[in-house]
């Protein structure tokens, strides 16, 4: 027999963000606790307010299964001596749960070995329940947990009532002190009860709540809010599912107020506009039909609004003192241009170890040029490298200290207002850091593609350099982010070049920088020390030690750099749905740039539908292999058409000729597909009837060689100029 | 109150605080005398919360937080604000229900408004404190700080110290409607700008134009050695004092914009070290713990 299980973990208000991660733990956790303990259940569901987290399990058997068992001990030999048991024999008994005595013999090949019959599991599971479930909350992990009162137990937000019921029964179980109960609280200020539950019911439970202004499921609050909004003033492309998630998660009882902004705001940049409205009062924007801003913002409550225009000019009280705020750090802002601000970089600090963000831009703008002359794009690249001079510098504005999130938007705006300079420059300053997440889009312009490279790879290399790495989960700077960025935009621009050679203009001007910048931090921290007597002298010595970590050996950091990029590139291909040995393929020829290879591997991917390329590809494999066993004999230097003994070898050798000449042709313009094609049509035929009807180990030495050489040559060729096409998994 | 009644001005604010809170059964202790950025540096609570005993105490703590200078013309940010503070040690059960009941008492009902506990971890790096709690918000607008002490000065809080902080004039200004702090009403017929302007606008003009940089890394320096030195006495709050300086004058000079960031990082180290060697020192001389060998 079964009855349903219900568990709610009442709580003072726990942190949104942590909700659906403790919510699906404590499921987790409990079906696991379920399966171990030989409980039949059904899934358990879960759900949660920031007041509660709540469990239940539809079915859950009432009593343990029972497990019965035959277990042998150790040797009766060794069980007993002189008549008292020994060390081996009370361990058993003790495992078996058996008094010595009643333990049994058994014997086997001869020896004679002690022996129980053991009976597990049968108990009642409410018993099993109340000593189960305090540890099970006990065990669940948070980001951060505390401790409260004068309890041990810790966890992210102090329990306050525990509800757990088996069917209709209370479950007595006691954490730290504090007793399940049958009492439930509805909506704090609402309708605060408490209540009773009677009986685990999910349906029922949820009703009480609706009843006491709390909606339990999460998704609820979530499309209630998405309506409210789109009813006021969101429109559906500008949602931020995000910030609406969030809010689900902030509330029992969601309800949204609209409110008003004088209209003077929206002559602030709408950027600054929506931050303000987000990141500090987590509110929304409204907008016309056509997707301009209204002077209007929707907050979502926790309240009946019962009072709405209390609630409502109390919001629009706070939202008009932070667009003020705002204005006043816009303006202020604007008084000095991009340019001016450029000086106070040089106490700006990228990262200790690699110096401050005016060195960073300075390298980042002769990458660029560099980067221009390696792709041919010099026009741009001179826009990408004067706008890298003046990038960075919102950092030192007061609206970017109020919101990281802006810069480079922030920089774009001013560049465009304050140092008036072109759009194709301003835009490029914003499009610097894009990619800037796993989803979002690249640089659109070509200025804003080159500095956006030129700007990742002086992280990646200098990060690389001073010892930051990623390794396993740690990777502070995501410079696996920012590669992933990097080798996207290159293929999106479809710059040709090799990202090595970039690299080492990279590697080389920050080589050039470090020593000034050693320099320059002494001259700084001297100057420093002379009006800064409070500093002790040994606790200077330390911080300017850390500056001067050696860096580590050019041979590891070349490892690194490669590991990082391949790694990478090799996320970009499989996200392209490349398999992976095609990717081998790739590797295993010489590397022709980022872009080629990966035209290469999207070509390659689509041959593998054509069967005669899969013939080619094991004909190229059985070549590679004749190839490597050297014992039968070697290749000659040149094939000698003279040697040719079958019409096989002559109509291969033919057929390879004209059709390496055409694909030589093919492959220049880097054609991949066709030019593999070509070749599979005219040579894996041939091939085939090669490997078939000639014997290449022929007696005569001279005539093994050339057929060998005619092999090698054909294996190489492809090898060297498209992929080793042995790699490719032809099955 | 009902939406008739007049709102209470910020002296009435005070003093239903200070009878909610006495009501409670805490002691009601006065402002301390000496310059914090905040009411966590009264030795009421930085020394209160140390050690198994109950302790309730409830005071008004002028705070000075020389960045935040404006003269007195910015709505809502001032050189020095007040900071209403209750302790209770251990936190109690209830402790949310006893804060909510203290926001009736001066004219806020939770059930009318959009009364929200929003996570905030709070940090005081110089004091070696953490605590876990929430901003209070009431229509979007932070009215309190609720805050579990987990550690003090380096040392777990056992039991655990509620701490809740009202910020008055945010307060005030959200019940009496007024956009502007300058326009609160003080008493009856006597403004917040009629009380404070004249002060804010020199105490800012003084942090950021004319402190003097070179007295003041003296100052600090001298002040540092000083607390060392009184610490060796084994007398913990007179120890104490000479930290509370020291924070200050770090915050004045940072208001100068004289602190770079390494500096900064240093600063704040030598600040909390003073604190833990004064509250290691507290303990011992109160019996908490027994004095190291």
């Amino acid at each position: 027999m079964s009855l349903p299980f219900f568990l709610e973990i009442g709580t003072e208000e726990l942190p949104a963000s942590y909700l659906p991660n403790y919510a699906r733990q404590m499921k987790e956790d409990l079906e696991n606790y379920f399966d171990s303990a030989m409980l039949e259940h059904k899934e358990v569901k879960c759900a949660w307010t920031p007041r509660r987290l709540a469990f239940f399990c539809a079915e859950l058997s009432e009593v343990q299964a029972v497990k019965e068992s035959d277990v042998k001990g150790p040797p009766v030999s060794v069980s007993f001596r002189d008549g008292a048991p020994t060390k081996a024999a009370e361990n058993f008994a003790q495992k078996v749960n058996l008094p010595i005595d009643k333990l049994g013999r058994v014997e086997e090949n001869g020896k004679e070995y002690l022996f129980a019959h053991v009976k597990e599991g049968g108990k009642q599971t409410i018993e099993l329940l109340k000593g189960k479930i305090p540890e099970l909350i006990k065990g669940l992990r948070s980001p951060k947990s505390m401790r409260w009162d004068v309890k041990p137990t810790t966890f992210a937000r102090p329990i306050r009532s525990l509800c757990c019921l088996f069917g209709g029964e209370l479950v007595d179980c006691d954490l730290d002190g504090l007793k399940a109960s049958r009492e439930i609280k509805g909506h704090r200020f609402l309708a605060p009860g408490p209540f009773e539950l009677e009986k685990a019911d999910l349906e029922e439970y949820s009703k009480l709540l609706k009843d006491h202004f709390v909606i339990l499921s999460f998704e609820e609050r979530r499309d209630l809010i998405k309506e409210q909004l789109l009813k006021l003033g969101c429109i559906e492309d500008r949602l931020d599912e995000e910030l609406i998630d969030i809010c689900a998660n902030l509330t029992e009882y969601p309800n949204c107020v609209k409110g008003n902004i004088a209209p003077e705001y929206l002559e602030l940049p709408p950027e600054v506009l929506i931050t303000t409205l987000k990141k500090h009062q987590k509110s929304f924007p409204c907008y016309d039909a056509k997707g301009n801003l209204e002077a209007s913002f929707l907050s979502v409550t926790n309240n009946d609004l019962k009072e709405k225009e209390l609630i409502k000019t109390g919001y629009e009280r706070v939202i008009s003192a932070r667009l003020s705020d705002a204005r006043f750090f816009f303006n202020e802002d604007k008084e000095v241009t991009l340019k001016a601000r450029r000086e106070k970089l040089k106490n700006v600090i990228f990262q200790k170890d690699i110096g401050t963000y005016y060195a960073k831009t300075e390298r980042v703008a002769c990458i660029a040029t560099a980067l221009g002359e390696m792709t041919g794009t010099q026009e741009a690249a001179e826009i990408a490298s004067e706008a890298a001079l003046l990038s960075r510098s919102d950092l030192t504005t007061a609206m970017v200290f109020e919101f990281p999130e802006l810069q480079g938007i922030m920089g774009r705006i001013y560049a465009e207002r304050v140092d008036k300079v072109s759009r194709a420059h301003a835009l490029a300053i914003e499009e610097m850091y894009k990619p800037r997440s796993a989803g979002d889009d690249l640089p659109e312009t070509l200025p804003g593609a080159i500095l956006s490279i030129a700007d990742k790879i002086d992280t990646i290399i200098g990060c690389v350099t001073v010892g930051l790495a990623p390794t396993g989960s740690a990777d502070p700077y995501m410079l696996r982010r920012q590669t992933f960025g990097l080798l996207k935009t290159i293929i999106a621009h479809k710059l040709r070049f090799k990202l090595s050679d970039l690299a080492k203009v990279a590697v080389e001007l920050l080589e050039a920088d470090s020593d000034s910048f050693k320099k320059n931090i002494v001259a700084i921290m001297t100057e420093r020390m002379g009006v800064s007597a409070a500093i002790q002298e040994n606790e200077l010595s330390l911080i300017a030690n850390s500056w001067f970590e050696p860096h580590s050996d050019a041979h590891k950091l070349e490892k690194q750099f490669t590991s990082l990029f391949m790694g990478r590139f090799e996320t970009v291909l499989k996200e392209e749905g490349v398999s992976y040995d095609i990717i081998q393929a790739i590797f295993g020829s010489p590397w022709p740039g980022i872009y080629v290879a990966r035209k290469k591997a999207l070509e390659l991917q689509e041959m593998k539908k054509d069967p005669e390329f899969l013939t080619l590809c094991n004909m190229l494999t059985r070549c590679v292999n004749i190839a490597k066993d050297e014992k039968k004999g070697t290749a000659a230097s040149k094939v000698d058409t003279a040697l040719f003994a079958e019409k096989e070898e002559k109509e291969l050798w033919d057929a390879w000729e004209s059709a390496r000449l055409e694909a030589h042709e093919l492959l220049e313009n880097c054609e991949f597909g066709k030019a593999v094609k070509l070749l599979a049509s005219r040579v894996a035929a041939p091939l085939d009837a090669f490997f078939t009807n000639v014997r290449i180990y022929a007696d005569d030495k001279a005539i093994a060689s050339n057929r060998l050489a005619i092999l090698k040559s054909i294996s190489d060729t492809i090898q060297n100029k498209i992929a080793d096409l042995s790699k490719i998994v032809t099955a | 109150m009902t939406k008739f009644e007049k709102a209470p001005t910020l002296q009435e604010i005070i003093f239903r605080l200070q009878k909610y809170w006495s009501d409670y059964g805490c002691v009601i202790v006065q402002p301390y005398d000496h310059e914090v950025g905040a009411g966590t540096f009264h030795p009421c609570t930085f020394f209160g919360v140390q050690g198994p005993d109950p302790w309730k105490v409830a005071y008004v703590q002028p705070s000075r937080r020389p960045t935040d200078g404006r003269y007195g013309d910015n709505p809502n940010r001032l050189y020095q604000h007040h900071q209403f503070q209750a302790i209770i040690k251990p936190s109690p059960v209830n402790a949310q229900e006893v804060y909510l009941k203290s926001l009736e008492a001066i004219g806020i009902d939770p059930r009318v408004h959009d009364l929200r506990f929003e996570e905030d971890d709070w940090e005081s790096p110089t004091l070696g404190a953490t605590g876990l709690g929430w901003q209070i918000l009431c229509d979007g607008t932070e009215i309190s700080q609720f805050t579990y002490f987990q550690q003090m000065a380096g040392f777990e809080m056992k039991p655990v110290t509620l701490e809740l902080t009202y910020g008055l004039e945010r307060i005030a200004a959200f019940v009496q409607g007024k956009d502007h702090v300058m326009d609160i009403e003080w008493t009856e017929g006597v403004t917040y700008r009629d009380m404070r302007k004249m002060f804010e606008y020199e105490l800012s003009d003084y942090s950021f134009s004319h402190a003097s940089m070179e007295r003041h890394w003296q100052f600090f320096k001298q002040a540092e050695a000083e607390c060392k030195e009184t610490l060796e006495a084994k007398i913990p709050y007179a120890a104490y004092e000479w930290l509370m300086n020291c924070s200050h004058w770090f915050n004045v000079l940072d208001a100068r914009g004289a602190i770079s960031v390494t500096q900064r990082t240093a600063f704040i180290g030598m600040i909390r070290s003073m604190a833990l060697s004064c509250a290691k020192c507290y303990r011992v001389v109160k019996g908490i713990d027994k004095e190291e060998k």
